[in-house]
């Protein structure tokens, strides 16, 4: 008889996740994560119900810790400038310290394979609240959620693309994100979501 | 494979040819074992493994279960 061990099965989430994440869903195999995790696949079993389980409790996970990132610090009673602030530069340090994980998220957002029913609402909840309350001040101009998103967050999320990939347009020296152009592109964003 | 995590509670874990097709053949047979808590077969990998959480660890019965109804069911060893 064995017992649970935690440091095992740690490492069997962190090999998952850069195995989507290099390889995609289908480059996900028990047999290619039982090795490089160095456990065996019955070992594997014995954490996850399948493999749907494993990607499901993946992003439960990652979801969690993305949800503790974003709230620090951020009132979602605050006046929308300051915690749009706050909300970039949690989601920034989020994604610089986390970069694998920002990618994983990024491949779930829209994957059929997972629940979102049962995730944490903590984070969901406090956007809502913050949008409301700002709407509701006059500071925020109402828009559909999709569009309100693609405003307030892609723009962030593109530069630090950029930012992590050493990246940019052809031709152009490899982009590196600073405080500066942080405040620039956000002030853009600002006047933008402005009644 | 067993394991033990929680007082009772074996885990064992076998590598078998069902799949789903044979769903229905299965079913019926191990949810009528007392001593199985909760089992499932995982199709979407290669192994097909059936993953049982049971009251004990006994996998020569399963093994014969599954034998015995036509298919292949070997024990995954840690």
């Amino acid at each position: 008889m064995r017992t649970r061990d935690v440091n095992k099965e740690i490492l069997i989430r962190e090999k998952a996740i850069e195995m989507i994440v290099n390889q995609g869903f289908d480059g996900l195999s028990m047999h290619k994560l039982a090795k490089s995790a160095s456990v065996s696949v019955a070992t594997i079993y014995i954490y996850f119900k399948d493999r749907e389980d494993l990607i499901q409790q993946l992003y439960t996970e990652e979801f969690e810790k993305m949800t503790v990132a974003t709230l620090v610090n951020f009132d979602p009673e605050s006046h929308f400038d300051e915690g749009l602030k706050v909300q970039w530069m949690n989601r920034l340090k989020y994604c610089l310290d986390n970069p694998l994980s920002m990618t994983f998220m990024e491949q779930m957002k829209h994957s059929p394979l997972i629940d979102r029913s049962v995730i944490d609402r903590r984070f969901i909840d406090a956007m809502t609240r913050f949008v409301h309350t700002a709407i509701a001040r006059n500071e925020l101009i109402q828009l559909p959620i999709e569009i309100y998103w693609s405003i307030a967050f892609a723009p962030l999320y593109q530069l630090v693309k950029f930012h992590i990939s050493g990246t940019s347009m052809p031709g152009r020296p490899p982009f590196i994100l600073d405080e500066a152009q942080i405040d620039q592109t956000l002030s853009l964003v600002l006047k933008a979501l402005k009644p | 494979m067993q394991t033990q995590f929680q007082e009772n509670k074996h885990v064992l874990v076998f590598k078998t040819n069902l799949h789903h097709r044979d769903m229905k053949k299965i079913e019926p047979v191990l949810n009528a074992e007392t001593k199985i808590i909760r089992w499932n077969v995982d199709l979407t990998d290669i192994d097909n493994v059936l993953r049982i959480e049971s009251n004990v660890p006994h996998t020569d019965h399963v093994i014969q279960i599954l034998n015995s109804e036509g298919f292949i069911c070997e024990e995954l060893i840690d």
